[in-house]
């Protein structure tokens, strides 16, 4: 299930919708506008997670950068990291 | 603060005046005072300080009390949500070895090796050996006041995802020499020494 998992200090905030249906999608995608105001960084995950263990090649299953809603992806929307 | 509630404070000198800012401090005992020590284990008299301050009543211990207990709980309910979203995010295969091993061992897409662990500064694997468990050195960026599995999931996502995010971890994060660097001798040179052989 399409759905934006917001890191914060409750571990996550999720937000899912039906892509079938044109009112959950518009409202996934005013969220992700407002989430990309606020310097949020975006990727989207793959189905099962990565799926290879080999670490000594890159792995496509990984996580994708997007700039772009997509309303069929699962996407964790993170906050930018600070030096510590 | 000391189990006797105590505030630590340092500065000033002997026959001077000092000033002390206590600040985000809850007194708990029913006895509150300050002492000023000269750092040889003598304790000169309780000073006044001309202000009043009241001891806690029994209800509000008790309220403090629940409170802290609520944030132990919300925050130990936050790491678990946190540590579910990052099993789902990097997959059940790398889940079950970051279990045995307790670190999380990414690829960036720069060839990079990167070793995860939740609290711990990313260590940043020797490139000119392919298993290589030498450290070369520690990146620190991390997400304040978020469990520690938030971060984690951050720094998988952005050391994974593409050089761009790689790229933009490495401008973000401090650079810190290895902890461990004293362990991080070459077996082959320095078995001599280990072994208490005489060195010419």
């Amino acid at each position: 299930m399409p759905s934006i998992a917001v890191l914060n200090k409750l571990g996550d905030v999720k937000l899912t919708w039906d892509p079938t249906k044109e009112e959950e999608v518009k409202h996934a995608r005013a969220h992700f506008e407002k989430l990309q105001q606020a310097a949020h960084i975006f990727f989207r995950i793959d189905a099962e997670g990565q799926k290879s263990d080999k670490l000594e090649i890159f792995d496509p299953s990984i996580a994708t950068l997007i700039c772009e809603f997509d309303p069929s992806a699962e996407i964790v929307a993170k906050p930018v990291p600070s030096g510590g | 603060m000391t189990e006797e509630g105590f505030i630590g404070a340092t500065g000033g000198s002997a026959g001077t005046t000092g000033t002390f800012t206590i600040t985000n401090c809850t007194f708990l005992t029913g006895n509150v005072g300050i002492y000023l020590t000269n750092g040889a284990s003598t304790n000169s008299p309780w000073i006044t300080t001309g202000y009043e301050i009241t001891p806690p009543t029994p209800e509000e211990l008790e309220a403090y009390r629940l409170q802290r207990l609520k944030e132990t709980w919300d925050s130990k309910r936050a790491e678990v949500r946190a540590r579910r979203l990052f099993k789902r995010v990097i997959g059940e295969i790398l889940y079950q070895r970051y279990k045995q091993r307790g670190f999380h061992e990414v690829c960036g897409r720069s060839g990079t090796r990167y070793r995860l662990r939740p609290g711990r500064k990313v260590e940043v694997m020797e490139e000119n050996e392919r298993d290589s468990e030498i450290v070369a050195f520690e990146y620190c960026a991390n997400l304040p006041g978020l469990p520690l599995y938030d971060t984690m999931i951050s720094q998988h996502l952005m050391l994974s995802a593409s050089r761009k995010t790689e790229e933009q971890f490495k401008s973000i994060a401090n650079k810190f020499e290895p902890w461990r660097s004293t362990l991080n001798i070459n077996i082959a040179t320095a078995a001599p020494f280990l072994c208490g052989a005489a060195v010419a």
